[in-house]
């Protein structure tokens, strides 16, 4: 019809195909080896801060009934402790996931563009079932705050049974460093 | 609808099949003795993967063949020490006594299989709704509301678009569309009114307009929107644009249209059509072209909305309140590029301006015809020339007719009203003048079956001619993916100086062209019918 009815579809395939994106979890392997992996699971918290929220990720260290130590993203990687009072949320994953339909969601999104007035059913359809399709590929490596309870948290971490003897948070990163 | 009815539910259910993804919950375990680990796991057929967690930090990984005595832990694994650096990869004995916490892990079971499953479906389902749509034309794209005459033919081009200037509710208008249908009196005829495009249309009046006029005679409409029964037909001898002689293409309508491309310098250039009739006897005489635009105006329409990007309804709130803005963005395009100017030749071989004719929109003809108080016969020809801009017109056919007289048309309001198969009380049958402020809305996929009842006609040997005369205006969906267009200071460049922009814009123009018009009907019609010239 014009210019943009004719690039549309172009735009709409780019959107789609960053909208069908899923985020990357750092960390561990495909579901057939997550056993393998002598890591703790990926940790993503929203801590309460004093002011704002914090969002920590990183790597689940140990946890206790009193808080968890996640060694960071940052760069340099440090060890942090949080209360588990002060977690508001976490979602902890225990392998990346390695399939990946980005482009099948992305293309089958973009062809209900040849789907008339039903698009407007169509497409957002196409986009809830195919995200949830690519959702689905993480969800089920992943566990949040409301299917894992914090008592159980440390069954993930790096040292289930707490930090090793003798060795203390100061140490630890430094050693960790090396 | 009931297709649609049927398509979503199984989407639907899809989609319920999609969130039921299981989810393993339990696959792993930790015990802190070796008697716990055993108990839990010596009546399993498979033994789960293992981890033993020593107590200094390192940690020993098993596949899954392990065994343990009353002593040691055995089995080819990797140790890793409290770093995780591998340290060694072999059969471990690791003593009981120094594992602070086992950990067993059983296998999970994907649900890739389910997710490639989904998929084939989710694309199956859409490919056969991809060729519901191109076998059913009026389910693809369009726009503004396109009026059909219900004869069950699916392939039918609009017979007209009804208020396509009118995208905000200030420019609302009335607009009365030729049909090119005649019918005769106390009969019950029936028009589709779509909503084929991500719109939203605000229907205010769709009342028929009728003449009643003798057989053999036919009636067309002025720019004025004048009514005119008109008789002979005056013969196209020659008509000549600047690619040649297109008589053949101009002589009937048979959509079969000429057109021109924009110029490659500028969007605002004129041209000019010359053609010569064989008129011997003229006494009263109008031109009737059928025609409708390209894509250029609708370009240009698009464009300012995508400038206006996520501002779009602040703008759109400002100009409803600012008359001069709403006045200047009514006739913007018009007063920059112009509509049909109409010549005739005189005896002198001057030519004399006889008026013009502006009808916007690209998806249904245009039918209207404009008396001539000018022409002068010359040699028992009538020359008339057309001056038009460059690549925004395409001409169906052009004639040269006799007016028999001005006329008054009957109007008749809708008399029953379907809304996606079911019959509705519309504001559109409504008869006070009062509430005929009252609006339909129509929303995308949106289909109104309107049946009028045309009153008797008592003179034998006469039927009603058939326009449509409608009000209202349409709200355009802006899409997300325009917001990036957003650029007030083109917008504001565009409103104050269209003729700048229209030239700043040739270049970006001329690159979808060619094939707007090709790709904006193929997204409509059935291969059968992929573009006027087609049928």
């Amino acid at each position: 019809m014009n210019r943009s009815k004719i690039i549309i579809p172009f735009y709409v395939l780019g959107v789609l195909l960053l909208a069908s994106c899923t985020k990357k979890v750092p960390i561990v392997y495909g579901v057939d080896h997550y056993h393998q992996s002598p890591n703790g699971s990926f940790i993503k918290a929203k801590i309460k801060g004093r002011q704002e929220k914090i969002n920590v990720s990183g790597e689940l260290i140990a946890a206790d009934d009193k808080k968890i130590i996640v060694y960071t993203l940052d760069n340099p990687r440090i060890l942090q402790p949080y209360a588990l009072r002060d977690i508001l949320s976490y979602e902890i994953y225990y392998a990346k996931g390695v399939e990946n339909y980005n482009i099948e969601t992305g293309l089958i999104n973009a062809s209900t563009l040849t789907h008339g007035w039903f698009l407007v059913l169509t497409l957002p359809i196409n986009l809830i079932v195919n995200g949830s399709i690519n959702e689905s590929v993480n969800k089920e490596l992943r566990f949040n705050s409301k299917e894992l309870s914090a008592d159980r948290l440390f069954k993930y971490a790096r040292y289930p049974n707490g930090l090793p003897r003798g060795i203390d948070l100061s140490n630890l990163n430094k050693l960790l460093e090396n | 609808m009931k297709k649609s009815v049927y398509i979503s539910g199984s989407i639907l259910i899809l989609f319920a099949l999609a969130c039921g993804f299981a989810k393993d919950y339990n696959f792993r375990n930790v015990y802190y003795s070796h008697n716990e680990l055993i108990h839990q796991t010596s009546r399993l057929q498979t033994l789960p993967y293992l981890k033993a967690h020593h107590k200094d930090g390192s940690v020993y990984i098993f596949e899954d063949k392990w065994e343990t005595d009353s002593v040691n832990l055995s089995g080819f694994g990797t140790y890793y020490d409290f770093k995780r650096t591998a340290v060694s990869e072999k059969l471990q004995v690791v003593p009981l006594d120094s594992i602070a916490l086992f950990e067993t892990n059983r296998k999970i079971e994907s649900n890739k299989d389910k997710r490639v499953k989904m998929l084939s479906v989710m694309t199956a389902v859409d490919v056969v709704l991809g060729i519901i749509c191109l076998t059913s034309p009026k389910t693809c794209f369009g726009s503004c509301p396109t009026f059909y005459f219900d004869d069950g033919n699916p392939n039918r081009l609009a017979d007209a678009e009804s208020f396509s200037n009118a995208i905000a509710p200030s420019m609302e208008y009335n607009d009365v569309d030729d049909l090119r249908y005649s019918g005769f009196g106390d009969k019950i005829v029936t028009f589709n009114m779509l909503n084929e495009a991500l719109e939203t249309h605000v229907v205010k009046k769709t009342d028929l307009a009728i003449v009643s006029k003798p057989l053999a005679f036919d009636v067309f409409i002025s720019p004025e929107e004048k009514f005119y029964v008109t008789s002979a037909n005056y013969r196209l001898i020659n008509a000549s644009a600047s690619e040649g002689d297109i008589t053949k293409v101009l002589e009937f309508s048979d959509m079969k249209e000429r057109f021109s491309f924009a110029d490659n310098k500028t969007l605002v250039k004129k041209e000019e059509i010359l053609m010569t009739f064989d008129a011997k006897d003229l006494q009263n005489t109008g031109l009737k072209l059928s025609f409708r635009q390209t894509m250029m105006t609708t370009y240009a329409l698009y464009s300012a909305i995508g400038y206006m990007g996520d501002e779009v309804a602040d703008i759109f709130a400002k100009l409803e309140v600012s008359k001069d803005k709403n006045e200047n963005l009514k006739t913007l395009l018009y007063n920059a590029l112009g509509g049909i100017e109409v010549f005739s030749q005189q005896n002198d071989l001057t030519w004399k301006y006889e008026g013009e004719m502006y009808e916007t929109g690209p998806i249904a003809q245009n039918h209207e015809i404009l008396p001539l108080k000018h022409l002068q016969n010359i040699n028992g020809t009538i020359k008339i020339k057309l001056v038009l801009n460059k690549g925004l017109w395409r001409l169906d056919q052009a004639a040269l007719l006799e007016i028999e007289q001005e006329t008054k048309p009957i109007y008749v309001q809708p008399l029953k009203v379907f809304k996606n198969g079911a019959e509705i009380k519309s504001v559109l049958t409504l008869k006070e003048k009062g509430e005929r402020n009252q609006c339909e809305l129509s929303m995308p996929g949106d289909a109104f079956k309107i049946q009028y009842s045309l009153p008797e006609i008592k003179n034998k040997g006469y039927n009603y001619q058939v326009f449509l005369d409608a009000k209202g205006y349409y709200i355009e969906w802006m899409r997300a993916s325009w917001l990036k267009d957003k650029d007030l200071l083109a917008l504001k460049r565009m409103l104050e100086n269209p003729v700048t922009w229209l030239n700043g814009e040739t270049s970006n123009y001329k690159k979808y062209e060619a094939d707007m018009e090709k790709q904006f009907w193929e997204s409509k019609w059935t291969k059968n019918n992929t573009s006027y010239e087609s049928l």
